[in-house]
Parts: structure tokens; C-alpha cells; sequence
């Protein structure tokens, strides 16, 4: 069993909500390219380039997550009356 | 500092289960609604699973005595004459609330696929194109099957709610407000629906209390 000091608590606190808020983002970027490309219009380059956008995105935030030891349950903050925030 | 758990009706009795860290469980009665809370020197919240299991035991045994409005965890408030204003304050809303999920359960739904196989995101070497393109196909999968097993479901249950989009893995999760009654017919109409799809698993649980349909914001009928 982790026996975590204050300040890492607070960091990993901190952490917590910072990748929650940068995963709602991707999500929202996500939705976003996926239904640019089935409204169609979009080159080959153009899906090559927003999918590498995404996938790097991704990587990072499961290299912070690793980094914070947060798992995808940890960021599904919840808000209150807003329900879940993922 | 006092620890909210949820809200009831006027009259009822403390549960008879600890409250966090084992504190004694009160009610506060605000002429109309009532609330059931533990009082605490200093508290340090964690989402460990003690804690959420306290509360959601505190939180059950409410149910089992009547109509319950689940606050979230880590609800706290300064003190018993801020609960009672806030109660007051917010009493029609709440009496709206304890109507709407009387004699009614929660009931969870979640899809996932049957084997976790082609949907791991694995980032190596992958061109963006493919990435995308995988992902669009999830989101059209995602589609169908809330077509055919969110759809109907929520026809047999008073007011649905649907994650959109689910968190991956899982293609679907929707959480039900159903009639207590209605709880077996449910159950089986999920399974039935899924069984139409070997290709998913599907997890009913519950019954839950209404975590998900205690505010008006969240209620879609």
C-alpha cells in the first residue's frame, strides 16, 4: 500500500482534474474530426492529419496518466448536478 | 462540518448503519423534506473504497425506509442551519424529486464489446488515417446499438439518461428509472436485446438508489 505525503496528494489532486479537463477536450476534438469525416469533404492528408493530431494527444495523456498513476475511472470526476463529468 | 448523505421525507428515522468513518447518523427535518447527515470535527475525504461504501450503505438503508434523494459524495455543508435553509430553499424542487423516483430504482445498462480484440487503442506505428477511421466505425457501432438496446429500454423506464459518448470501452452505458414492479421485466428485456448481439456483452446493475436522477437538470423523460 502507497503511502502518499500531503504534496503528492495535492499533486496528484491536481493532476486528477488537469487530465479530466484535457480528456473532456479530446473527446470533444474527437466527436468533432469523426463527424467532419462523416460529412465527407476530407482529403486523405487531411483524415491523415487530424487522426495523428488525436493519436498523439492520446499517447501523451496516457503517458501523464502513467506518470500520476490515474486510471480512466480516476478522471470520471464527478460534479454534482452536472452528473459525470466523462 | 456536517456530511450530507441524501434526502427524505419528513419524519423518517436515522438508519440504523454507521455513517462515515463511523459517525452517528441524524436527520434534519426542514418542514416538508428532510436530510440525513453525520457531524464531524475535521474530515479528510478521499474517494477510497471505504468511504463510498459507508455512504452508499447510509445511503441504502434510506431507501429501504422510503423515497430517496442521493446526494453526491463528499457533499458537506458548514452546519445543520445551512442544511435546513438549503432545504428550504430548494424544498419544491426536492418534493418534485422524491415523487419522481418513489417506489422506483435505478437500474444501470452497459455494453461492451465480446472481446476487447481490435478496440485497444494501441498507438504504435498506427497512421492517423486508420485511427480515425476506427474510431468513426465505433461511433457508427455505438449509433446502432443505441438504436436497438437503448431505445426500447428506455420505453419501459420513466426517464433514461445515456452517457454520450461511453466511456471506452464500453459502446453504451444508460441508467434507467424504473419501477420497482417493473424491475424483472427490465432485467429480462435487456438480456433478451443483447442476446441479439453475441458480438457484445451486456451488464445490467442495480437496482441503485437514483443517483442519477436526483436533480431536475438531470431528469429526461
Amino acid at each position: 500500500m502507497r503511502v502518499n505525503t500531503d504534496a503528492e496528494d495535492t499533486a496528484r489532486g491536481l493532476a486528477q482534474l488537469v487530465l479530466t479537463l484535457i480528456e473532456l477536450l479530446r473527446q470533444l476534438m474527437e466527436r468533432q474530426a469523426i463527424r467532419r469525416v462523416e460529412a465527407g469533404g476530407l482529403s486523405d492528408d487531411e483524415i491523415e492529419r487530424l487522426g495523428r493530431a488525436l493519436l498523439a494527444l492520446e499517447e501523451r495523456l496516457g503517458e501523464l496518466k502513467e506518470e500520476f498513476d490515474l486510471t480512466d475511472e480516476d478522471l470520471n470526476l464527478n460534479l454534482g448536478p452536472l452528473g459525470n463529468l466523462l | 462540518m456536517i456530511y450530507v448523505y441524501g434526502v427524505c421525507e419528513p419524519g423518517t428515522a436515522a438508519p440504523g448503519v454507521p455513517g462515515i468513518g463511523g459517525a452517528e447518523l441524524r436527520v434534519a427535518d426542514a418542514g416538508g423534506v428532510a436530510a440525513v447527515y453525520s457531524s464531524h470535527e475535521r474530515l479528510r475525504l478521499s474517494t477510497s473504497p471505504e468511504l463510498v461504501l459507508a455512504h452508499e450503505r447510509v445511503v441504502e438503508a434510506m431507501m429501504a425506509a422510503g423515497p430517496v434523494l442521493p446526494t453526491r459524495f463528499g457533499t458537506r455543508l458548514d452546519d445543520t442551519d445551512r442544511l435546513t435553509a438549503v432545504l428550504a430553499e430548494r424544498r419544491d424542487g426536492l418534493l418534485r424529486g422524491l415523487a419522481r423516483v418513489r417506489d422506483r430504482v435505478e437500474l444501470g445498462v452497459r455494453v461492451l464489446p465480446a472481446s476487447r480484440g481490435d478496440t485497444e487503442h494501441g498507438t504504435d506505428g498506427r497512421s492517423g488515417r486508420a485511427y480515425l477511421l476506427a474510431r468513426v466505425a465505433e461511433h457508427r457501432r455505438e449509433g446502432e446499438v443505441t438504436r436497438d438496446i437503448h431505445e426500447p429500454l428506455s420505453r419501459l423506464a420513466v426517464a433514461s439518461v445515456l452517457r454520450d459518448p461511453p466511456a471506452p470501452p464500453a459502446v453504451m452505458v444508460g441508467a434507467y428509472l424504473v419501477a420497482t414492479e417493473r424491475e424483472p421485466e427490465f432485467s429480462a428485456q435487456a438480456h433478451a436485446l443483447a442476446a441479439r448481439h453475441p458480438d457484445l456483452q451486456t451488464h445490467v446493475t442495480g437496482p441503485w438508489p437514483p443517483y442519477s436522477f436526483a436533480t431536475e437538470e438531470q431528469h429526461c423523460g
